[in-house]
């Protein structure tokens, strides 16, 4: 029965992408929810909650009002609230599971109440029926077609950074690391969506000369803004030590006005699974063949695969049932992923690689988070590898 | 009066959620023994209680049935349900005695048929017991909120008994109430076995509170529970809720022992104790301003009122959601010290005050945090304090928490993780 979950947990949804999209702008969030939602976010899918207080907000939505689509009285209580805070650059509604059964119309909602309040506000058609890349490509959207200035020249050495995410990087140095990379690679970084961006940055992000795209919830944008002003882009992430490949990739995108999704790294399947983030799980297999030989290696992901970004053998993954499947069919014997993962009936007999993931175990390892361009990476590539190597000799399956 | 009725101090607004430190030191289930709970809902629904299960190290007890778009479309998503239910039993190993099936505040609106649902699982799976749980705080202000509900679905699993034992059953607390409370040797003395459901071992210890002599409700959410096993069980319930006053522990003790035809101890050591240790702290604490959060305490009006009593300086309560039995305790408040003030928890008005409470002992860690207050009375325990032992453990951590300053970040660090 694929949608009966034994094993993992609800991954992180769209509303929580959403949100944490927009936590470090100078907006006013609001899910429209009646608890749980919200409580699911700041709990459970923000690690930068405690510390900071972020005019994130839980409608207080109630059954008499969903029943009677009761819009006003949403407005009303955000009204309230605006009395007594500093006036936000923008207001945003999210949707959640109940507004979505009833059909709530909350860019109506949200138009209503830009007309009251003269602040600019938008509602996301987030439902908590989606994973959080949906709710990071709503919002980085939404943001766009709101904020951002027609591309006016363009400004040369700028790179834009498209899918950063603390539902993938966590709140460690992951995020600082990626600007250092871009800088010492000479690149000045221009909007960093989401995490470190100011308004500003999103209204001039249209002159970026180019777009690197970390993690799979920025592809959408990413082929918006190409589409829209031809800034061309580059897919993959630091991992590890060396990141000349991926510095290169950008300098040749910029050169050649050429959007570059993946590396040329010869793969094919083999005995070593990497479950997780797409555009993550695609670095570290390219670094794999790459620094280390290996080449048989399958990427499967719980988050829609992304065909421009994936390899023909890759994997989508459209429930618990298939992975389970996949771990007990004898096909692989290296498993990479979250820890989670290993609570899978079958994984005990796998060589297994832990790469935490927030948006699927949360809390549990949000503070024990991986750095992505490390040595300690780098440490785990080389005994991905090995334990490839090791798997490919015993049973003949690709290297 | 209903004392199951319910009702709000203020009107809906826009709420700001503290980080919550979730407690995960030490407990091997939750819930019922030998129970599972199926989780029916969109996916994001489940996410925080499955994440809790993994820190509890319970997480083997529980499965999430994802409901899609287009079930929810079609508005048959419950035919799953059975399906769902027989892939459980043929997967758990031992098989499941019960099965709680819990479902989202999109049910409230999709007009599930919760009744045919039972007795369609009932008849197709005659060895296990189920009840269906809702956990949906769109209603928590209108309906019995959702830990109300909890407890009475979990409670509709007892069968009706003619046999009646010498125990009492501890109802409404949702953590077991600490052994260290007099309440187990005093019951003991009197001849009586406590039964609450973390101390049962299997389901048929669970099944056993049906023979109890008596219901204690030890919190209003225990009552609505209490009253429907009286009605239909014909097991009678005292409701005595925790409470920091002497006297009212005094009279729940007297009640417990006329309910069960047993004789009092003497409690004239457990009074005189309680009364140096108020003082104890009333004298340490002196004038510092005190903060009663709702996350500190069931009932945050009743406490601040007893607080108030014994001459400690309460300054502001949080609190919304309120049951008709304290409501007395809310018109006292307003009547006798105006000069408190109440609020909504939850709310953002809380972060504007942090100035001018910072150096205030708050109870509870919500409020707390939003105050950034500097003495922080906690409760990471997972347990639940009752009768004069209650009262002994908050002087004590009242005490405790005047000598050093409130560290948010390593409680926050220390809820994080794995259980250890």
């Amino acid at each position: 029965m694929s949608q009966l979950c034994f094993y993992l947990p609800p991954f992180s949804s769209d509303y929580a992408g959403a949100c944490s999209s927009l936590f470090d702008l100078e907006g006013m969030v609001i899910i429209h929810d009646g608890a749980c939602c919200s409580r699911n976010y700041v709990g459970f899918d923000e690690p930068r909650w405690f510390g900071h207080k972020r005019p994130i907000f839980c409608s207080g939505l109630r059954e008499v009002d969903a029943v009677l689509g009761a819009d006003d009285k949403l407005i009303e209580k955000i009204q309230k609230a605006l009395q007594t805070m500093d006036r936000p650059q923008f207001i945003a509604i999210l949707g959640s599971p109940v507004p979505t059964v009833i059909g709530a119309d909350l860019q109506g909602i949200a138009m209503e109440l830009e007309d009251a309040v003269g602040i600019p506000s938008f509602g996301l058609s987030t439902t908590g029926l989606s994973y959080y890349n949906r709710g990071i490509d709503l919002t980085a959207a939404a943001l766009v077609s709101r904020f951002t200035q027609p591309r006016t020249g363009g400004r040369p050495g700028t790179a834009n950074i498209l899918g950063l995410t603390p539902l993938d990087f966590s709140d460690n140095e992951n995020a600082a690391d990626l600007r250092v990379f871009l800088e010492t690679a000479g690149w000045r970084v221009g909007c960093s969506f989401m995490m470190g961006a100011s308004l500003e940055d999103i209204r001039d992000a249209a002159n970026a000369e180019v777009n690197l795209v970390v993690s799979q919830s920025g592809m959408g944008l990413a082929r918006r803004m190409w589409q829209r002003w031809r800034i061309p882009y580059v897919v993959g992430t630091p991992a590890g030590t060396d990141h000349t490949a991926l510095a290169e990739r950008i300098k040749r995108a910029c050169e050649t006005g050429v959007c570059i999704p993946m590396g040329e790294a010869s793969l094919e399947p083999g005995g070593v699974l990497i479950v997780g983030e797409q555009v993550l799980a695609n670095t570290i297999r390219e670094r794999l063949a790459a620094q280390y030989g290996l080449h048989g290696v399958t990427v499967g992901t719980f988050f829609g695969l992304d065909r421009d970004l994936a390899q023909p053998f890759d994997l989508d993954l459209p429930s618990e049932a298939a992975l389970v499947e996949l771990i007990q069919s004898g096909r692989y014997q290296v498993l990479a992923g979250d820890p989670l993962l290993q609570e899978i009936p079958g994984s005990e007999r796998l060589d297994c690689f832990s790469i935490p993931h927030v948006a699927v175990s949360s809390k549990l390892y949000w503070h024990d988070y991986l750095r992505f361009a490390s040595a300690e990476m780098e440490g785990l590539l080389a005994r991905i590898a090995q334990a490839g190597h090791k798997c490919a000799g015993e049973t003949g399956c690709a290297v | 009066m209903n004392k199951t009725k319910s009702c709000c101090l203020f009107e809906d607004q826009l709420e700001f959620f503290s980080p919550m430190p979730h407690r995960i030191k030490g407990t091997e289930r939750d819930g019922l023994p030998e129970s599972f709970d199926l989780h029916v809902a969109p996916s994001a629904c489940g996410r925080r209680m499955a994440i809790g299960s993994y820190q509890r190290n319970s997480r083997n007890r529980r499965a999430h049935l994802y409901i899609s778009e287009s079930d929810i479309v079609s508005g048959c998503y419950e035919d799953l349900v059975p399906e769902a239910v027989a892939q459980i039993l043929a997967t758990v190993k031992p098989a499941p005695r019960a099965i709680s099936v819990i479902v989202t505040c999109i049910d409230d609106l999709l007009g599930t048929d919760h009744e045919a649902l039972l007795m369609l699982l009932q008849k197709s799976f005659p060895e296990t017991h189920f009840c269906i749980r809702r956990v949906d705080p769109i209603r928590r202000h209108t309906a019995p909120p959702p830990p109300v509900n909890m407890q009475v679905s979990m409670f509709s699993m007892l069968d009706p008994s003619t046999v009646r034992e010498d125990a009492i059953n501890l109802i409404g607390n949702m953590p077991p109430i600490v052994k260290d409370s007099e309440l187990f040797s005093l019951a003991g003395e009197m001849g009586l076995q406590v039964r609450q459901i973390d101390d049962c071992a299997t389901f048929d210890d669970f099944l056993a509170m049906s023979r109890s002599r008596l219901n204690l409700v030890t919190t209003p959410i225990g009552l609505a529970a209490a009253q429907e096993m009286e009605q239909r069980l014909g097991l009678p319930y005292l409701y005595a809720p925790g409470t920091y006053r002497i006297e009212k522990i005094s009279a729940a003790y007297q009640a417990i022992a006329e309910r069960t035809g047993k004789a009092l101890p003497d409690l004239s050591s457990y009074q005189e104790t309680a009364r140096r240790e108020i003082a104890a702290a009333r004298a340490r604490l002196g004038d510092t301003p005190i903060v009663v959060d709702s996350s500190g305490d069931f009932r945050p009006l009743s406490l601040a009122r007893t607080l108030l009593e014994y001459g400690f300086c309460v300054r502001l309560v949080t609190e919304n959601l309120i049951f008709d039995g304290d409501l007395t305790d809310y018109h006292w408040l307003r009547e006798n010290h105006p000069e408190v003030e109440i609020l909504p928890p939850n709310s953002a008005e809380l972060d504007r005050r942090s100035e001018e409470l910072a150096g205030c002992l708050c109870i509870g860690f919500s409020s707390a945090y939003l105050l950034n207050a500097k003495h922080l009375v906690d409760f990471p325990d997972l347990f639940f304090f009752y009768g004069f032992h209650a009262v002994h453990v908050l002087m004590e951590r009242m005490i405790a928490a005047c000598d050093c300053e409130a560290d948010f970040g390593k409680i926050m660090r220390e809820s994080e993780g794995m259980a250890k």
